[in-house]
């Protein structure tokens, strides 16, 4: 292996180890070092940091906002947990004898980029000792954990950061999608699309053929990114709500956007919700055809568009029934 | 390659320019002493935690905690550092809370190798606390670390108030004022006067000042606890109440502040265990104070009416003989009443017929027949409903009736103790008087250990403290001092205030401040306090003394129906010397050169005296080193070797002294259950019985024979529960309305508040439960809860006004009036306006004098002639220290300074000040009046002080027996018997030379 490659590799594992700390803990005085060390992650810190309002500013971001773990994006209900990644994640962490981390979940990508830096690590001692079937097995598992467990959800997670506040936090995570899809354009092979992702979603709109289905039902498919395509932030909703000049109280995210439904249908205020959400949808559909030029990331995005083009059917359903009731109410 | 690709590129190649390693962990350099200076710092443990204890407890003990045995060396995860598992290794050093005067235990974790203090946890072993504090105890940490904490001795340098201060060391420090009090002793005996806020602890420093020589203690009693005192008093001797929460079947407060504020956490968990077993909750309080909140029953009775209604439900259990008449017949002086009642002024006739206990029965039916539930409802203003539910609640208690009154509508006022008065009257009739899920006596659940060699009583009477015109007061009269000292009674010529801030605290703070000025009027003012404060501005010396993980300390509690010792020490040092670092004294361990006044007392006393020709010297001196001055190790080892019955054996069990084993444990059970100590048999052999009953053995009365049985009884003069007072009768108040329980008229009942005219009452005793007088103001976490002090109004009052929520009004009282915002809620009665005290801090100076977050800047104005216009020119905001959080201040209202704007109101009997105001009128504020604006006129405080010191009735024209004072009533410290002696010349009357 060339000198040029080695470092690559080594970079890839360097960054993994920080970004994954930074990501799953947040910073301490050790890491502050690291950072200020870093011109893309330093120019994103305060003129005075304070440990304090970073790890707060992470617990934001990390822990109200947008939750990084793969369960979320790619799950069926988007729990945490949920779906193949963590199952991947748990077997590659077994293929170097290192115990599964359970704290945060397994599926988190801090989890994920630290896998990898085992991986590259274990991947480099292999290479110092010649074992050519420990160095193909750990590329093979690289290639796994990017295909199946990170690379396929990182299209709606950069999609979601990019209406977050720019900060810190939001650099490290594009780091990292940057790394991983990097990563992943040196490795051999086109990268695999996941067969969950891949799978054709039943489409996110059907919930409205479904008599019963009510405006819980429809908040819980929009938040569920593995079924409208985006991943909705409390943010987000916020911003909808404020711009509509309509409540959405607190909680979860999807009884926030149910919340702001009901409030929008008592006030006669639903086309209006809906053209906004329209809107949303028409911006993140955006973000992912700028992300199909990435390497690494780009044979990841059309699955995610595709589930998008079905909400906003979803939405333009529900936009022609409010309008039609606004007119009876009114004709009434 | 795209944007982001190259961003990736260039963050992947300087990663690499990087040193391989991650940098190495920052290491302790061993101990620090940062506090006041910077962040604390801890060290890396090598080894992982320890499991804690997991007990299921029956009672409400904790379930989880450090187990004792590894106190000494004790591993946790570091809980700032998660998720990454950081272990640290502390100390565990338990120590008292000195946040209000529960004395809850706490247990500091203090670090191994720097010794900083890591946090502030509950002592699991604590018989009081069990393990729980509430948000004041962890709070010390922040007063600990506070960025604005004085760390040295100060002395004035300029004027007094200028603003302008030195340095000094302690060594100068005790010798000027050693001198000075050397000076005042070889001429008078009432000259040095120790004014304590906060006490925080039993006997140590009323032993020093007897050791001086000196009537020299001063206490905020009188702002506080006075009328509850006598209350309690006038019934059994012992001046508070300690109900047994956990076991009642009825519990009834008329006191939501001591329950919400001062005794919050001790009483509040035991009030929850005996509501968890089935207790009603009955709280009186015009306010819906968090306790109210939670009441069965909550009667917002409108002031000066709950003696009526407590009355009420007596006449209840009187008239349908529901009443433990065994118990009544047993204990109460009744004999005495039939004997002394008839005649008394305003007395009906009463059926004493033969004298029998029937006659007597007979006797509360006719006086008290007149208090039915109508006449309470019509009075208090509240439903009849809740009246009669509150009366089956007390007689469904039996003897399980846990009642409580401290403050409130005791100190609230004009006659409060008759408050207290009528509501023991319902744990006499119930027979739940120290009995189980009953209510005791302080001093039956409270241990205090005998001093180490006790100074002789003193031979003197300061007449700035308990002055002939109050002789029933409980005690010192300590908030009319400015206006003693400004009709000439006297003056000072050394002054401590001791945790304590009158220019604040008190009523009528201007008059205060003109006080402390005045150098003739006081020679030499010493602050002793752990922080600033508005009266530490006007001293000469600020020393500065340790919070509660900084000090020396034995404090005890009646917080159940037990008894416990604790005791306080301060952490750094006793880590430091578990370490086998040696200390001498304590400002060596803490931070700065922060003292602790028990060391502080024993020093400057040597200095007062270094030849022992003045005698004080000698109560100062080492029991082991003859001629050198004891240290804390010597005097506390003396204490529990020789006062505190049981430890000495405890200690042995576990292989350690008595003091090694509080130095440990930090608390000792000397008692688990105490109940009906009254009952307990006397041995009446060889000794006198009198005509009443009384057994008497070498000239003291100690005990009293019932039913042929020689009992202990009560600290009484009957030894019984005086139902009928002859300490009033003979005192010159001799009406009935003041010698059995009955209701006094208050200044602030209907009769004088015209609320057409617009009149309010203003009510300004209650407190938010984080607050600690002054004092959390340096406790970051508790003014972030609480730091504002809005006007409580009820939404029929703010509508008549025209004002709502977070608007300004103006509360016009006697003497002056003050500017607030308001606060609209249904929680305060219609009628009465509501601030919580505690609140309303400023200084004078930006960058001193208090903290830029928790105090306003202001400025005084003053005409010369009475005129005080204080302004707030900024309220709190954030600043920058080492604490990052000092830069988070998110507010900007820090609270109004009410009680400047307070006339005083000292009750002629308990001479405790009436808190309850008249507000003449509160309207919106006009325009100009900002908020935080407060003006008064001190010469109108004078012309209130007048009208209430005519209420008085002088022992001079009333003493039975030539005395000041009756000699059973309590007294901080008893002089010798002659100084009882009335005054040859009484201040104020014609002979006066």
């Amino acid at each position: 292996m060339s000198e040029e490659r080695a470092a690559m590799r080594a970079g890839w594992q360097r960054a993994y180890a920080l970004l994954g700390a930074l990501s799953c803990e947040g910073l301490d005085a050790e890491r502050m070092e690291w950072v200020r060390a870093l011109p893309p992650l330093a120019e994103r810190l305060p003129p005075a940091p304070d440990l304090d309002a970073l790890a707060a500013d992470h617990y934001a971001l990390f822990g109200h906002e947008v939750f990084p773990f793969a369960g979320v994006f790619m799950g069926e209900t988007g729990l945490v947990g949920e779906g193949a990644a963590a199952g991947v994640l748990r077997a590659a962490y077994g293929v170097v004898g290192v115990p599964v981390p359970e704290d945060p979940s397994v599926d988190h990508l801090g989890q994920g980029l630290r896998c990898l830096a085992i991986l590259l690590d274990a991947e480099r001692e292999g290479r110092a000792h010649a074992d050519e079937v420990d160095v193909r097995t750990l590329e093979r598992w690289q290639q796994r954990v990017l295909d199946e467990a990170l690379l396929p959800w990182m299209p709606p997670l950069m999609a979601a950061l990019a209406v977050q506040p720019a900060s810190l936090w939001t650099r490290v995570i594009e780091m990292a999608i940057g790394v991983l899809a990097q990563h992943r354009a040196q490795l051999a092979g086109l990268p695999q699309v996941t067969g969950s992702l891949a799978a054709a979603a039943r489409g996110v709109e059907a919930v409205l053929d479904d008599p019963r289905t009510g405006l819980v039902k429809v908040a819980e498919a929009l938040v569920t990114p593995i079924r409208s395509g985006v991943y909705l932030a409390r943010r987000d909703v916020e911003t909808v709500a404020r711009r509509c000049e309509l409540p959405c109280g607190f909680g979860a995210r999807h009884g926030m956007l149910e919340r702001l439904m009901r409030s929008a249908a008592e006030y006669d205020q639903l086309p209006r919700v809906l053209d906004e959400l329209t809107r949303l949808l028409h911006a993140r559909d955006d973000a992912y055809a700028g992300l199909e030029r990435e390497p690494g990331l780009g044979p990841h995005v059309p699955a995610w568009r595709t589930r998008v083009k079905g909400s906003l059917r979803l939405v333009a359903r529900l936009r022609e029934a409010a309008s039609e009731a606004g007119e009876a109410g009114e004709a009434g | 390659m795209s944007d982001f690709a190259s961003r990736v590129s260039e963050f992947l190649g300087a990663l690499l320019r990087l040193p391989p390693t991650e940098p190495a962990p920052a290491r302790s350099q061993g101990p620090t002493n940062a506090a006041g200076q910077a962040l604390p710092g801890f060290a890396r443990s090598e080894r992982d935690p320890v499991k804690l204890t997991e007990v299921q407890h029956p009672d409400g003990r904790m379930s989880r905690y450090p187990p004792p045995e590894v106190w000494d060396d004790w591993v946790e995860w570091d809980a700032k550092a998660w998720p990454r598992k950081v272990p640290r290794r502390y100390t565990l050093v338990p120590t008292i809370c000195f946040n209000c005067e529960s004395a809850c235990g706490l247990l500091a974790y203090v670090d191994k190798e720097t010794f900083e203090i890591r946090k502030f946890e509950g002592n699991p072993v604590h018989p009081g606390s069990r393990g729980r504090n509430c948000a004041k105890g962890p709070a010390t940490h922040n007063q600990t670390y506070d960025p604005e904490r004085i760390l040295h001795p100060l002395k004035r340098v300029g004027e007094r108030g200028a603003g302008q201060w030195k340095r000094v060391s302690w060594e100068e420090a005790l010798e000027d004022i050693g001198a000075k009090m050397r000076e005042s002793r070889q001429q008078r005996r009432d000259g040095i006067m120790y004014h304590v806020g906060r006490p925080g602890e039993d006997h140590y420093t009323n032993r020093c000042i007897s050791a001086w020589g000196v009537d020299g203690h001063n206490s905020h009693t009188n702002i506080c606890s006075a009328s509850a005192r006598v209350g309690y008093a006038l019934w059994g001797g012992g001046d508070r109440p300690s109900p047994d929460y956990a076991n009642a079947r009825t519990i009834l407060l008329i006191s939501s502040h001591l329950e919400t504020g001062h005794y919050f956490n001790p009483h509040a968990q035991r009030i929850i265990e005996g509501k968890l077993d089935g207790a009603k909750l009955i709280v009186m309080d015009p306010r819906l104070s968090n306790t109210a909140s939670r009441a069965d029953v909550w009667l917002p009775t409108w002031p000066g009416s709950e003696s009526t209604v407590l009355l009420a439900v007596a006449r209840h259990l009187i008239m349908r003989r529901t009443y433990d008449r065994e118990f009544v017949r047993r204990w109460v002086n009744w004999e005495q009443f039939l004997a002394e009642a008839p005649g008394v002024p305003d007395m009906p006739e009463l059926p004493v017929g033969e004298g029998t206990f029937e006659d007597f029965e007979r006797c509360l039916e006719r006086l008290y027949g007149e208090f039915t539930f109508e006449r309470a409802a019509a009075e208090a203003q509240v439903p009849i409903d809740r009246i009669e539910a509150m009366a089956a609640a007390v007689e469904d208690a039996g003897s399980r009736l846990s009642a409580h009154n401290w403050r409130a509508a005791s100190i609230g006022n004009l006659g409060g103790w008759q408050v207290t008065r009528c509501l023991f009257l319902l744990n006499v009739l119930t027979g739940s008087v120290g009995t189980r899920g009953g209510t005791a006596f302080n001093n039956w659940n409270k241990f205090v250990p005998p001093a180490y060699k006790q100074p002789p009583a003193f031979e003197a009477w300061n007449e700035l403290h308990l002055p002939h015109e109050w002789p029933l007061a409980h005690f010192e009269m300590s908030f009319l001092l400015p206006h003693f000292l400004a009709e000439g009674r006297g003056t000072i010529d050394v002054y401590f205030t001791r945790v304590y801030n009158p220019m604040w605290i008190n009523p009528d703070g201007f008059m205060w401040l003109e006080a402390l000025r005045d150098p003739e009027k006081i020679g030499l003012h010493v602050a002793l306090t752990p922080t600033w404060n508005e009266t530490a501005w006007f001293a000469d010396y600020v020393l500065p003394m340790g919070h509660a993980g900084e000090r020396h300390d034995v404090m005890s509690q009646e917080t159940h129906a037990g008894q416990w010792i604790g005791f306080r020490q301060p952490v750094r040092r006793t880590a430091m010397e578990r370490a086998g670092k040696p200390v001498k004294f304590t400002y060596e361990a803490n931070p700065g050169e922060v003292w602790e006044e028990a060391e502080f007392w024993v020093e400057l006393s040597g200095r007062m005296d270094p030849d022992g020709s003045l005698g004080v010297r000698q109560w100062f001196e080492s029991p082991v080193r003859p001629g050198e001055l004891v240290s804390q190790d010597e005097y506390w080892g003396w204490t529990f070797e020789h006062g505190v019955p049981g430890l000495p054996e405890a200690a042995a069990a576990e292989g350690l002294t008595p003091l090694q084993y509080m130095r440990k444990y930090g608390c000792f059970e000397v008692m688990r259950e105490n109940y009906v100590p009254y009952e307990k048999h006397v041995d009446a052999e060889g000794a006198e019985v009198d005509a009443q009953g009384r057994v008497e053995r070498g000239g003291k009365v100690v005990g009293v024979v019932v039913d042929g049985h020689a009992c202990a009884g009560f600290e009484t003069p009957s030894r019984k529960l005086e139902l009928f007072s002859p300490t009033m009768a003979q005192w010159g108040w001799n009406e009935r309305d003041y010698v059995i329980p009955w209701p006094l008229p208050s200044h602030v009942s209907p009769a004088n508040i015209d609320r057409g005219a617009g009149n309010m009452i203003l009510l300004p005793n209650f407190r938010l439960p984080t607050l600690i007088h002054t004092r959390s103001a340096n406790a970051k976490w508790l003014y972030e809860i609480s730091h504002n002090n809005p006007v409580w109004m009820h939404p029929e009052d703010a509508t008549r006004i025209g004002v709502r929520s977070g608007e300004l009004v103006t509360v016009v009282t006697e003497t002056g009036w003050f500017v607030d915002k308001v606060w609209v809620t249904e929680g305060i009665k219609p009628g009465i306006v509501a601030m919580s005290h505690h609140l309303g801090r400023w200084r004078l100076q930006d960058g001193a004098g208090g903290s830029p977050g928790m105090t306003a800047l202001a400025h005084l104005d003053e005409d010369g002639d009475g005129g005080h216009r204080l302004k707030l020119l900024q309220g709190g905001h954030a600043w920058k220290t080492f604490d990052p959080d000092t830069s988070r201040i998110w507010w900007k209202d820090v609270g109004v300074h009410q009680n400047l704007t307070h006339g005083v109101h000292p009750d002629p009997v308990s001479g405790g000040h009436c808190w309850l105001q008249k507000a003449i009128d509160v309207r919106r504020a006009a325009p100009g009046e900002k908020h935080g604006d407060v003006f008064v006129d001190t010469k109108k405080s004078m012309e209130i002080y007048k009208q209430w010191y005519a209420l008085t009735r002088s022992a001079v024209d009333h003493s039975p027996d030539g005395t000041r004072r009756p000699l059973w009533l309590k007294r901080p410290l008893r002089p010798v018997r002659a100084s009882f002696d009335l005054p040859a010349h009484p201040f104020g009357r014609k002979d006066e030379p």
